[in-house]
């Protein structure tokens, strides 16, 4: 009997285990109409189509092409809930297998689209993918989702598109696409055509054998006939991606490829090319002299040098990776490109330059086309040995890793030390600094102090440069030897807006107003306090937030205004409680009072008394993840097989 | 008296679209009415005040008119406890009680934040009779209209409001300090009576907006503890009157016409001034060029594509155009007492104004 119970408890375990698979039921097309009134009609292939006499734009929206071949799908199926119509493509289109994934967002009046793309090959594949819209009627006109006057591309911190009715269809709602994070690394290309149809371009490089996703959606939005720009912008708060993207599971994210954000990524891959100005190296120099004619054999010169806006410099022709002379580029500046990483513009000084074909026949070169010296033979691209500094005339500049500078942030100024800098960017005009990123993983906006930082150049000795003026880019030695995922701290950290990350610890006590009074929250006792505010309830009152606590239990309410102070590595910050999005401690701090009481609960779990050992287990328990890491540490060391099975036990039930 | 004040803020309606479509200078403080934001509430609740009676709303019911009695009103916030008297409150919406947040807003246009705690509060009714109001509540209350409404102590110098759902106060005069604006062009400082208005851009933006007097437009962060502004630095938004606090509450900043030159930069800045220099050094097509910057009707720029030297594409008096590359890697732009050095790839254009680049014509 006993035998009985553990197989059935063992299945019921392992069932629990499992992740719950929804039923699925074929799908039918039919008319679904969210809270808003919306109507949508979604086909077999995930388009949609105006199918009730209802004034609406739709026409032929969502419709999804990869290359010249139109997805389409035998049987799409439907969860028994109704909430997500899933498609998949019939075998791989282009080597690549396609499933669309379709929740009806029913509270906010749109559709969300998750497109999955496998690739089933075993090389790696770069793909177009496109997602067409047409509308019934021309379109009055389109806005970005920040309210400017939509006609070409996304620009920074635009996400989306808002397609306005035409006066045929005054009464239809507007329809909102929502394409992509602000920001994103590689944000779509978005094509106006006559404006009765639009097309999103995807461009998906995608290894052997991985996948990528795309989120994305459509919405109905009900305006007056001659909206505001800035009415606009507000309409399409409610739909902006964080709402599209809430509830999605973590894998889905991870592989959502419009999501990911441009956090000044260390994009090695851009400092060291594999392509110089449109060309790869080969084993042999390569004389380009237009798209049909390139030359191979052997380029020399007596020596190599030139003068710039630095000042005139030699170097040895076994440094240089490529030459240009100015009259074949549009900008008529002479470019040398050097294999550490550095460019230069200015007059090339190359006496004696002359290209020796392979077939023996020698060119001699005063304003060289583009000359592609041949690929050296250590691995590329070559570790940096120092940091290099972008000027916007696209100069690149070598410089020791030493001293510091001062930027400002949103809350003031700060002094930062080289060596501590990963990345660092030009101001972009939606948050308005540029971002910084420090090796403990902050990510900080910042603009750098006007006036001029002498920085020792590798070529040129030190030079002074105005970082606010003339930098675009800094990448220090520390780029190639951080991970490029930007993965969650394992130290304290404070997420805030604008894509900032601060590595510290809180130290204001933060007062939360709860329904039933304010309650003042040491920060070590939080392990997250996270923004859970509604946007539709953005500007209705204050934010939102839970704290969700070490000792177990969460508390919800708004956070009193003020300033938290966050005091991370070398670096204290005063933010506004207005920029917090999240706060965590991943790990406890725990009072030394609370670590003797632990240490004497371990010790009275193997008291000879059976009800001193339960009121010991029980008490620990409830101190739940406070008492981790004491327990971790008490089963490595213990003997008595109670004690052991007592502290397995509260480990377990912690997991 | 009615009409006369009616008149006054009619006046003030009809002259501020004027203003800006003739750039004339703006006078110091217009006529507009104080009680704008109560009427904003009175808006949004449906409700119209009326001289007679006060209205009461509890959530998802239809208001009731009648009268509010309570004694000992205190608002108090953090360490403040301030003492109310009911005939100096215009409405309160929010939540009555310890521990809860509502906003009281004055007869004279301020705004008060904090836990509303009042002791026999009552609303009186004509068919309902006394409704006793519990302590902790929540409700919407618009008060009587009273010959006190709109009238303040002194003329204010600035309207002020500290945060979202939070105070709105009249100041009796200006920061002395100026302030420090932290833009992408570098660093003004600005004294605040050249300041017409600011509000706190919505996220992701960290900054603010701020309008000048001379009709500049600029995106900045904000240096507002240090000039000594009240609320701690915190402010959503500021105007010199209450007409542009609510247009600065719906997103739009002072209507103000630029006279001279425009540069609009590549983020949402706009700045008023004019050229620095007499001629501005090109090369065009590796030949090297000199324009009068007078004889320039409108410059714009175009990015190079790999990031490199944009292109100016410049317009000029007598039809002329000229697509040319700078020498320069800033250009020189007066501005107030200013001169600044502008990155060229921060300037998205240059304009002249219309009337003055006809003026010039052959």
């Amino acid at each position: 009997m006993k035998r009985l119970y553990l197989l059935l408890f063992c299945l019921t375990a392992a069932l629990a285990q499992q992740p719950p698979q929804a039923a699925t039921v074929p799908y039918t097309p039919a008319i679904i109409t969210d809270k808003k009134g919306g109507e949508w009609f979604i086909e077999q292939n995930g388009g949609l189509q105006r199918n009730s006499s209802g004034a609406s734009m739709l026409g032929n929206c969502m419709m999804l092409q990869l290359g010249s071949q139109q997805f389409y799908s035998p049987q799409p199926m439907v969860t028994a809930d109704g909430r997500e119509i899933v498609m998949s493509s019939p075998q791989p289109m282009n080597g690549v297998s396609i499933t669309r994934r379709i929740n009806v967002l029913e509270r906010e009046g749109g559709l969300r689209y998750v497109e999955e793309f496998t690739n089933t090959t075993t090389r790696d594949l770069t793909l177009t993918v496109e997602i067409r819209h047409g509308f019934n009627n021309q379109a009055k006109g389109f806005f970005s989702d920040t309210g400017r006057g939509f006609k070409d591309p996304l620009q920074l911190g635009e996400s989306g598109i808002l397609a306005l009715p035409g006066t045929d269809d005054a009464n239809a709602p507007a329809v909102l696409l929502t394409l992509c994070a602000p920001g994103v690394s590689t944000p779509p290309r978005v094509t106006l055509r006559n404006s009765y149809q639009v097309s999103v371009l995807h461009t998906l490089t995608l290894p052997a054998g991985q996948s990528a996703a795309l989120v994305h959606g459509i919405a109905q939005i009900k305006l007056s006939p001659g909206v505001k720009p800035e009415e606009a912008a507000k309409a399409c708060r409610f739909f902006a991606m964080p709402r599209l993207t809430r509830g999605l599971p973590k894998a889905t994210l991870k592989m959502a490829v419009n999501l990911e954000v441009k956090t000044g990524s260390r994009g090695l891959a851009a400092w060291f090319p594999e392509a110089l100005w449109g060309v790869v190296p080969e084993s042999t120099d390569l004389l380009v002299l237009d798209a049909s004619s390139r030359l191979r054999g052997r380029a020399s010169a007596r020596s190599a040098g030139m003068t710039c806006a630095l000042g005139k410099v030699e170097v040895p022709w076994d440094s240089l990776a490529a030459v240009t002379g100015g009259q074949h580029s549009q900008e008529r500046r002479s470019w040398l490109w050097l294999r550490d990483g550095q460019r230069w513009s200015g007059a090339l000084d190359l006496p004696g330059l002359k290209f020796s074909l392979s077939s023996g026949a020698d060119l001699e070169l005063s304003n060289p086309p583009k000359l592609i010296l041949a690929k050296p033979l250590e691995a590329t691209p070559p570790p940096t040995t120092h940091a290099l500094l972008e000027l916007w005339s696209g100069d690149r500049i070598a410089f020791v890793v030493a001293g510091s500078f001062d930027c400002d942030t949103p809350w003031g100024r700060q002094t930062v030390a080289w060596a501590d800098v990963v990345t660092l960017t030009a101001p972009e005009s939606w948050t308005l600094g540029g971002l910084l990123q420090l090796q403990d993983g902050t990510r900080l906006r910042v603009m750098p102090v006007l006036g001029n930082v002498t920085l020792n150049t590798k070529s040129f000795g030190p030079q002074p440069f105005d970082l606010s003026q003339q930098m675009r880019h800094v990448i220090t030695p520390l780029a190639a030897k951080m991970p490029e995922d930007d993965a969650e701290p394992a130290a304290s950290f404070v997420d805030l807006s604008a894509d900032q990350l601060l590595v510290g610890r809180v130290t204001t006590t933060l007062t939360l107003n709860t329904h039933e009074g304010s309650f003042p929250l040491a920060p070590n006792n939080i392990r997250e306090l996270r923004d859970i505010t509604e946007y539709d309830d953005v500007e209705r009152g204050p934010r939102r937030f839970q704290a969700d606590l070490w000792g177990g239990g969460s508390l919800t309410g708004s956070l009193r205004i003020g300033t938290l102070r966050v005091e991370g590595r070398g670096h204290a910050w005063e933010v506004p409680t207005r920029h917090l999005l999240r706060l965590v401690n991943p790990v406890p701090v725990t009072a030394s009072a609370l670590m003797r009481r632990i240490g004497q609960l371990i010790q009275e779990l193997g008291n000879a008394e059976w009800k001193t050992r339960e009121r010991a287990s029980t008490e620990l328990r409830e101190m739940g993840a406070l008492a981790r890491g004491s327990l971790q540490e008490a089963l490595k060391t213990a003997t008595d097989a109670e004690v052991t099975r007592r502290l397995e036990e509260l480990l377990a039930a912690l997991d | 008296m009615i009409f006369a004040r009616l008149l006054g803020i009619m006046m003030a309606c009809a002259v501020a679209p004027c203003l800006a479509q003739t750039g004339e200078k703006a006078p110091p403080m217009k006529a507009a009415d104080p009680l704008a934001l109560v009427k904003a509430l009175c808006d949004t609740l449906k409700i119209e005040r009326t001289r007679e009676q006060d209205h009461f709303l509890l959530a998802g019911s239809t208001p009731l008119k009648g009268r509010l009695r309570a004694r000992d009103i205190h608002l108090r916030a953090g360490d403040q406890d301030r003492a109310l008297r009911l005939e100096e409150i215009a409405a309160i919406t929010g939540s009555s009680g310890e521990g809860t947040g509502a906003q009281v807003y004055l007869r004279d246009g301020t705004v008060l934040s904090g836990a509303l705690v009042w002791k026999e509060a009552v609303f009186e009714n004509d068919t309902l009779g006394n409704i006793r109001l519990p302590e902790r509540t929540t409700l919407h209350f618009i008060m009587h209209q009273d010959a006190t409404d709109g009238r303040m102590d002194f003329v204010p110098a600035g309207i002020l409001e500290v945060n979202e759902g939070g105070e709105v106060m009249a100041l009796k005069e200006l920061p002395a300090q100026p302030m420090r604006v932290r833009w992408a062009g570098g660093e003004l400082q600005v004294p605040w009576r050249e300041i017409a208005g600011l509000r706190r851009l919505p996220p992701p933006a960290l900054g603010h907006e701020v309008a000048l007097k001379d009709g500049s437009l600029v995106e900045a962060w904000l240096d507002l503890a240090a000039s000594g502004l009240p609320g701690g630095g915190e402010c959503l938004a500021f105007a010199t009157n209450w007409s542009d606090l609510m247009l600065l509450k719906e997103g739009k900043p002072p209507a103000i016409r630029i006279a001279g030159l425009t540069l609009q930069t590549t983020g949402h800045s706009v700045l008023a001034g004019t050229w620095a220099g007499d001629a501005l050094k090109l090369h065009a097509h590796g030949v090297p060029v000199s324009v009068r910057t007078e004889d320039i009707v409108s410059l714009s720029i175009r990015a190079a594509d790999d990031g490199g030297t944009p292109t100016l594409v410049i317009f000029m008096h007598g039809s002329s155009n000229l697509s040319a590359q700078p020498d320069s890697a800033t250009l020189a732009w007066r501005h107030s007492d200013v001169t600044l050095a502008l990155p060229w790839h921060l300037i998205a254009s240059i304009n002249t104004p219309k009337k003055a680049a006809e003026k010039k014509q052959p």
